[in-house]
């Protein structure tokens, strides 16, 4: 049977749905399954096939990739924030689309006898979705629960499918109108002091909440793997565009590294939010 | 195919395609996508005398036509490079070029010397060296590619220790390329890149701050391709010397465009973060293209813009 390796993948629009004000939900079809199950925190960067525009291709984390993380159809959540977001926005059923992957370092699978707290910001939410359907499809040991941030409910994207996963999901909104009035941050705080025995956190949302979780996590010495969103050029480790800044004991740049190939997933501890700009 | 095998300044390849410093990696990173043998030859990342850590984020925007970028160089130095990189690509390309870069005159030297060394230890490591000469001096500030004095000085430095074939990669954002151009061979370049990315600036509007971390960054793709195009051809006529194309290659027309403006070969930089395999899709057409042109192979096609006595026609 053929099956797809990390490639430039030719695939098939299937569903453009929109979830909420401004953000949406692409299903596209592969061409044959793919060779290795996906894991949450893989990556690829995606372009309408054949269009000159926007010039780059943009990088997207998978939401969901089939029963058995191989397809045939993978699921991207994104919000329209610019030029590519807002061509994929405009896709139709049937049109192609060039994805370039999987790519990237994707989140570990749960630990028994861990609870693995996964903090996702708004439309942070797709690479631990994927960890969760991965968790539940196969049975892998390990308590695990969701804390789900946003500004407001409508920006809880996709929050019943990720109530569907198998876990509890708590969730906090700034303005309140949906769980915790508050940020996620404040809701972590509260869920760890609840939790008894070894806990590792996985999370994925905007650039200061997640420097807001590692704060969290680093003040209770429990390990916090975060994943990246960084401007992206290649998505293949070429170009040097995605650098994320690594501090070295002393909280100073030391170097920096590739978010694409030695991330997106990687330890938040050592990263320096504050010189992350983008 | 023999029909697309060609020259520059001593360099054989088997292609005329080559990758673009910086846009292939610091070393084996493409072999996930192509087999590294697929190019002409692989250029690698400039590699300057100390490691460098490279500019803040965000150090590429898109803009129109192409990208801005300002990573700059970030690479582990020349020691990292012959102690890891040249080994682990030995045997893996058709051919290797070494690109570097010195932050002061005098590291050119000492970066040739250890080039020659390791070639004596490991001869056939690297068939040539692409001098980087768009990097800023940090003795002035000022890219050596902007002076011919300091342009010459460079290439001098490295050619005294270096037998291999020897490129100078010039800044398209000069006003005289062929001056330039004739203070490097003066120096002992047996040829030219042009041309790097040309300088260029985005801002915010709505703050006013440079959209890159750096500030100003180098502008590369499509839309820089007239500007080589008239860069290549211009000093094909005024210098006659041995030219590999850079600037905004995407396409087996774009390669065969350079071609007949006076290139020898073509480097193929941003196309490649669009699509990894892009390389391989221009070598594909490319034999049809020369059919399409009525030439027989791809030497026939370099120069055809000039007339019969212009240029070098080795
Ligand atoms: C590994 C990875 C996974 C990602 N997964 C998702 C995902 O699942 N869903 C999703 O919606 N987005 C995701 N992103 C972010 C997404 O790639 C960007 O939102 C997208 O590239 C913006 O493209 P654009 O052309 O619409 O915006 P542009 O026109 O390029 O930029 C518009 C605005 O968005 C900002 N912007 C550009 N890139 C980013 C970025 N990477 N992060 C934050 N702001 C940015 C710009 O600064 C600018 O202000 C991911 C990024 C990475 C690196
Ligand atoms: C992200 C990026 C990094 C680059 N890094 C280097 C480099 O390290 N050394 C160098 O000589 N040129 C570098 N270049 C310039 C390219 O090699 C090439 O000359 C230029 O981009 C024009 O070709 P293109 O339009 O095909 O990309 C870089 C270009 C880009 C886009
Ligand atoms: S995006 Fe090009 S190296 Fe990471």
């Amino acid at each position: 049977m053929t099956s797809c390796t990390r490639d430039v993948l030719q695939t098939t629009v299937r569903e453009v749905a929109a979830i909420g004000r401004d953000a949406w939900r692409l299903t596209v079809a592969l061409p044959a399954p793919l060779a290795t199950p996906l894991a949450g925190g893989h990556f690829f960067m995606l372009r309408t096939a054949g269009a000159d525009f926007p010039f780059l291709n943009r990088p997207f984390s998978a939401h969901a990739a089939g029963p058995d993380g191989r397809g045939p159809e993978l699921v991207f959540l994104f919000k329209t924030v610019g030029r590519g977001t807002g061509c994929l926005a405009r896709l139709r059923v049937g049109e192609a689309v060039t994805a370039i992957g999987p790519l990237g370092q994707p989140f570990p699978d749960p630990r028994p006898g861990e609870t693995t707290v996964l903090v996702a910001g708004g439309v942070g939410l797709p690479p631990l979705h994927l960890w969760l359907e991965r968790r539940r499809q196969r049975r892998l040991g390990g308590a695990a629960l969701l804390l789900y941030g946003a500004r407001s409910h409508d920006q809880l994207l996709e929050l019943a499918s990720a109530q569907a996963l198998g876990v509890e999901v708590r969730t906090s909104t700034d303005d309140g109108s949906h769980g915790l009035h508050g940020r996620v941050d404040r809701l972590l705080e509260g869920t760890l002091a609840g939790i008894a025995g070894p806990v590792r956190i996985l999370t994925c949302g905007p650039d200061p909440m997640m420097a807001a979780v590692t704060r969290v996590a680093a003040t209770r010495g429990v390990p916090c793997l975060v994943s990246l969103e960084t401007v992206m050029a290649c998505g293949f480790g070429v170009c040097n565009a995605c650098a994320v800044p690594i501090a070295d004991g002393d909280g100073r740049l030391a170097r920096y590294v590739r978010a694409c190939i030695e991330g997106p997933v990687m330890d938040g501890k050592p990263v320096l939010w504050q010189h992350a700009t983008h | 195919m023999e029909m697309l095998r060609t020259e520059v300044g001593g360099l054989a390849l088997a292609t005329p395609l080559l990758s673009a410093s910086g846009t292939f990696g610091h070393e084996d990173e493409m072999a996930e996508w192509i087999d590294l043998r697929e190019p002409g030859a692989v250029v690698l990342k400039t590699v300057t005398f100390h490691p460098r850590r490279g500019n803040p984020p965000p150090r590429i925007v898109e803009v129109s036509g192409g990208i801005l970028n300002s990573i700059g160089l970030p690479n582990e130095g020349i020691d990292h490079l012959i102690a890891v990189t040249l080994p682990r690509m030995r045997g893996r390309t058709r051919a290797l070029v070494v690109n570097v870069a010195g932050e002061r005159v005098d590291e050119f030297g000492r970066i040739g010397e250890k080039l020659a060394a390791a070639l004596r230890a490991n001869p056939g490591d690297f068939q040539a060296v692409e001098l980087n000469l768009s990097c800023p001096n940090v003795e002035s500030g000022f890219p050596f590619a902007k002076s011919p004095e300091l342009a010459a000085r460079c290439v001098r430095l490295c050619r005294d220790h270096l037998s291999v074939p020897l490129l100078a990669k010039l800044s398209p954002s000069v006003a005289d390329i062929a001056e330039i151009a004739l203070a490097c061979k003066e120096g002992g370049a047996d040829g030219l890149t042009l041309s790097n990315t040309a300088l260029g600036l985005a801002l915010d509007w709505r703050t006013g701050r440079p959209r890159l971390g750096a500030g100003h960054g180098g502008f590369s793709g499509p839309a820089l391709k007239p500007l080589a195009m008239y860069l290549v051809f211009t000093a094909f006529r005024k210098t006659g010397m041995p030219i590999v194309a850079a600037g905004g290659a995407e396409t087996a027309e774009d390669v065969m465009e350079f071609l007949a403006a006076g290139a020898r070969a073509v480097q193929i930089g941003t196309a490649t973060f669009r699509s990894p395999r892009v390389m391989r899709a221009i070598e594909q057409r490319l034999p049809e293209l020369l059919a399409q042109a009525g030439v027989a192979d791809v030497a026939a096609q370099i120069g055809r813009a000039h007339p019969p006595a212009a240029g070098a026609k080795a």
